[in-house]
């Protein structure tokens, strides 16, 4: 009887690739500006196991981020390093994606390419020489996901994590991504439906860190000239600098309630 | 002083609050923890609940496939459930080989078929050619003890929420036509819900243990109820009652279990007909 309902059969189909009524159920999305933002919601100490850890919602997305440690060294344990180590691990759960059949939508999501993406774009702004001889975790968990913005979201909720977990770092990362047209006018925080509706060329991600100013990482998707990339980069700093203060205004409120609390 | 005191003999700690019938977190030996219910929030999955008791955190999503049906029951579905602890509520998971998330899901799935809740031949579509395959994804985001409970309630509130499409088939070409104005609800039989108590030193049984209890605790208690009294599982591991503190055992389970349960009804039918407005 058990046995019976742990077998998983061979080869299973969403039911949505025979639907006959799917063409009906497109859900009008409200018309935003070219510089405006989808809505940013976040929430810190979301996960009490953890040191620290961060909910946010932005766009399809809705991630759960936690930070643990500074830890012992999992990988060289008898090595010294005098810098600490940033490691990440990202999962998405599996009903997470969406089932709804997009051209350019992808169906697998390498979750570690992600993962180095993220380390590579918060190393620079992580004090590690602070952590010597210890690794620092960073674990994510996709609840919902649009497989667009996805590196930008991950980002964003990571350094939101290490600043909950009081992690010292020296500046927070912030990610943003536009879509440039052909006429080369540039559009932030791309939807999916935004990206099939219009002249797409291409699309660029771009990970900055405002107080240094530095860009720890720019990735670019499509055909793009010189002219269209630097107009791209220009505009997703300014993005970058206006989520910014969106954010430091949210943690001020957020840290301003915790000290009315106490 | 009260931090040092229990990182030092946490035992003793715990005796003199028992002692008193009362727990370091305040609740009394037989209160269950704050059960807040969220049904039907993610949009990606055919069904969803988020379950939280007290900081114990669980997501459970269905996912509906078609397939072909199982060879030796032609006219049956399928149901699989899987349970999964995720490295944020723990950490790094590549270094960890942790048997827990495993042995929930056993359990889950002893629970499930037992109580004969679902009805496989309710998934069936079509002899021999179509079925539906539910994907139960129990995923456990933040463990502070009692993760079974949750894991249990979240599974049973997202196959509640969860709703199929019609589907037929071509007799010509043989592929399955499926029509998604009209879904309707799973028919569930019956709504199990178990409860889980820990022993300390087989003088208290303490309902609803969070983390540092389950780790202090002697050995625990599961119960596993049904709508009209039944009893689809039950465990008691390590140090044992005796019978008549496990009669008494039985009746608490079954007090909190018909709460719980009337809980969960609400929640689900509050969200039913939040979505026909």
């Amino acid at each position: 009887m058990h046995t019976f309902y742990t077998t998983i059969p061979e080869q299973t189909h969403s039911w949505r690739t025979f639907d006959t009524n799917s063409a009906s159920k497109n859900v009008s999305t409200p018309v935003r500006g070219d510089n405006d933002f989808r809505p940013v919601f976040f929430q810190l100490s979301a996960v009490s196991n953890a040191r620290g850890s961060s909910y946010l919602e932005w766009g399809g997305n809705k991630i759960l981020c936690s930070v643990f440690g500074p830890r012992e060294n999992t990988l060289r344990r008898d090595e010294f390093s005098i810098k600490g180590r940033l490691v990440c691990e990202v999962s998405i759960c599996p009903f997470s994606i969406p089932h709804t059949p997009n051209a350019r939508q992808q169906s697998y999501i390498d979750t570690d390419r992600l993962s180095a993406l993220l380390v590579s774009s918060l190393e620079s702004s992580v004090c590690i020489d602070k952590y010597p001889k210890s690794q620092i975790e960073i674990c994510l968990l996709f609840i919902e996901t649009d497989t667009l913005s996805m590196s930008t979201a991950a980002v964003l909720s990571a350094s939101l994590a290490l600043i909950d977990a009081r992690i010292e770092v020296w500046d927070i990362t912030i990610a943003c991504s536009c879509m440039i047209r052909s006429e080369n006018s540039v559009k932030m925080d791309p939807s999916w439906s935004e990206i099939t509706d219009s002249e797409y060329v291409g699309l660029l991600t771009l990970f900055y860190q405002p107080s240094l100013n530095v860009v720890s990482g720019v990735e670019c998707e499509g055909e793009l000239t010189n002219l269209q990339l630097v107009k791209g980069m220009d505009s997703c700093i300014e993005g970058c600098l206006q989520l910014k203060k969106y954010i430091e205004g949210k943690l001020k409120e957020n840290i301003l309630k915790s000290r009315a609390e106490k | 002083m009260a931090e040092n005191f229990l990182s030092c003999q946490p035992d003793e700690y715990y005796q003199r609050f028992l002692d008193h019938e009362i727990r370091p977190d305040g609740r009394k030996l037989n209160e269950y923890r704050y059960l807040n219910i969220g049904i039907g929030s993610i949009s990606t999955a055919d069904g969803s609940a988020v379950l939280k008791i007290g900081k114990t955190t669980v997501i459970c999503g269905v996912r509906a496939q078609l397939t072909n049906p199982p060879i030796l029951k032609p006219n049956h579905g399928y149901l699989v459930i899987n349970v999964d602890i995720p490295g944020i509520s723990k950490g790094l998971t590549k270094y960890t080989n942790d048997d827990e998330a495993y042995t929930i899901s056993q359990i889950i799935q002893e629970m499930v078929s037992n109580s004969k809740m679902l009805d496989l031949k309710s998934l069936g579509i079509e002899h021999k050619k179509l079925s539906w395959v539910l994907f139960c994804d129990i995923i456990i985001c933040n463990n502070d003890g009692n993760a079974l409970d949750a894991c249990l309630l979240a599974l049973v509130g997202a196959l509640k929420n969860t709703r199929l499409p019609h589907v037929t088939v071509d007799e010509d070409e043989d592929i399955p036509i499926v029509n998604s104005v009209t879904k309707h609800e799973l028919v569930l039989r019956e709504i199990p819900v178990c409860v889980t108590a820990a022993m300390f030193r087989e003088n208290y049984v303490i309902i609803d243990p969070n983390t540092e209890e389950e780790k202090l605790s002697s050995g625990s208690i599961i119960v596993c109820s049904l709508e009209k009294g039944g009893i689809s599982y039950m465990s008691s591991v390590g140090a044992g009652l005796e019978g008549e503190r496990k009669v008494e055992m039985f009746e608490r389970a079954k007090f909190h279990s018909e709460r719980i349960r009337k809980e969960l009804v609400t929640a689900c039918e509050e969200q039913a007909q939040s979505m026909e407005y």
